[in-house]
């Protein structure tokens, strides 16, 4: 077994963007004021031909894992939940967008400040 | 890291912080790249994990946040994984990292700060402890 990290970085949502590898673009997508944002893998990246399989992974050979950056005194954070979905827009390519989800401690849709994010390929 | 990666990362640290008397007694940590463990600013909740010394992470690898006058570092490139460890269950509980920076100028920050807070936002130990793993990423910047 062996995993290959894809992309990684940080996502700052004061300005929605991203810095790090792996990921071209980040947006909001359209109905969600917060909590929902998509990060677009890069052209030519393993994810985009298929390596991420789109959407309920009944093939699932991709790896998450989300970190939210703290801040305040002790650094802390409202967020108590974090998902992920891979998307799919081309047909017979794989996921070529990651949807990142997150919870407040009140169960509403709400920003962090930033978080981590890496994401890996099984083989 | 492997060479195949296609964003590689590194391990820096790795391990695990217990709480054997339960919370808000004494901790324990067991893994690599860590030096001590002591209690953040809070009576529970809140742990500096003092990354060892010679440690590529005290040569800057780690930045530090905030990075003044910068709001937001120039190349976030540290990535660390926390998971609660489960001997009962835990409840709904925040988790957040923050990188501490060190006094010293030119050395990245040489703490790495946890907080865990119960759904009300109190800072609160996990009665079964955390597991973490602290990455160091390479390549990469901002985007667009």
């Amino acid at each position: 077994m062996s995993l290959e990290c894809i992309a990684q970085g940080v996502v700052t949502y004061s300005s929605l963007s991203f810095s790090g590898e792996g990921v071209s673009d980040v947006t909001r997508p359209a109905g969600f004021a917060a909590g929902v944002v998509l990060l677009t893998l890069d052209v030519g990246l393993i994810g985009n031909a298929g390596a991420v399989p789109p959407g309920i992974l009944s093939d699932s050979d991709v790896r998450s894992m989300i970190t939210v950056r703290g801040s305040g005194v002790p650094p802390a954070t409202t967020i108590a939940t974090k998902a992920v979905l891979y998307l799919t827009d081309v047909p017979f390519v794989g996921a070529t967008q990651v949807m990142i989800v997150t919870v407040d401690n009140t169960a509403v849709l709400a920003d962090p400040d930033s978080l981590e994010i890496a994401i890996w390929r099984v083989f | 890291m492997s060479i195949a990666d296609s964003a590689p990362l590194q391990i820096l640290a790795e391990g695990f912080v217990t709480i054997p008397g339960g919370p808000g007694t004494g901790l324990v940590f067991e893994g690599h790249g860590i030096e001590s463990v002591a209690r953040g600013t809070t009576a529970q909740g809140s742990f500096d994990l003092v990354l060892d010394r010679g440690l590529i992470g005290n040569a800057g690898a780690v930045e530090a946040v905030p990075q003044l006058p910068l709001i937001t570092p120039p190349d976030p490139n540290v990535r660390t994984i926390v998971t609660l460890l489960g001997i009962a269950p835990p409840g709904t509980f925040t988790i957040a990292v923050s990188y501490f920076a060190s006094f010293l100028p030119g050395v990245g920050a040489r703490i790495v700060s946890v907080v865990t807070t119960d759904i009300s936002l109190v800072p609160t130990d996990p009665a079964g402890g955390f597991s973490f793993i602290v990455l160091r990423g390479f390549g990469g910047g901002p985007v667009p």
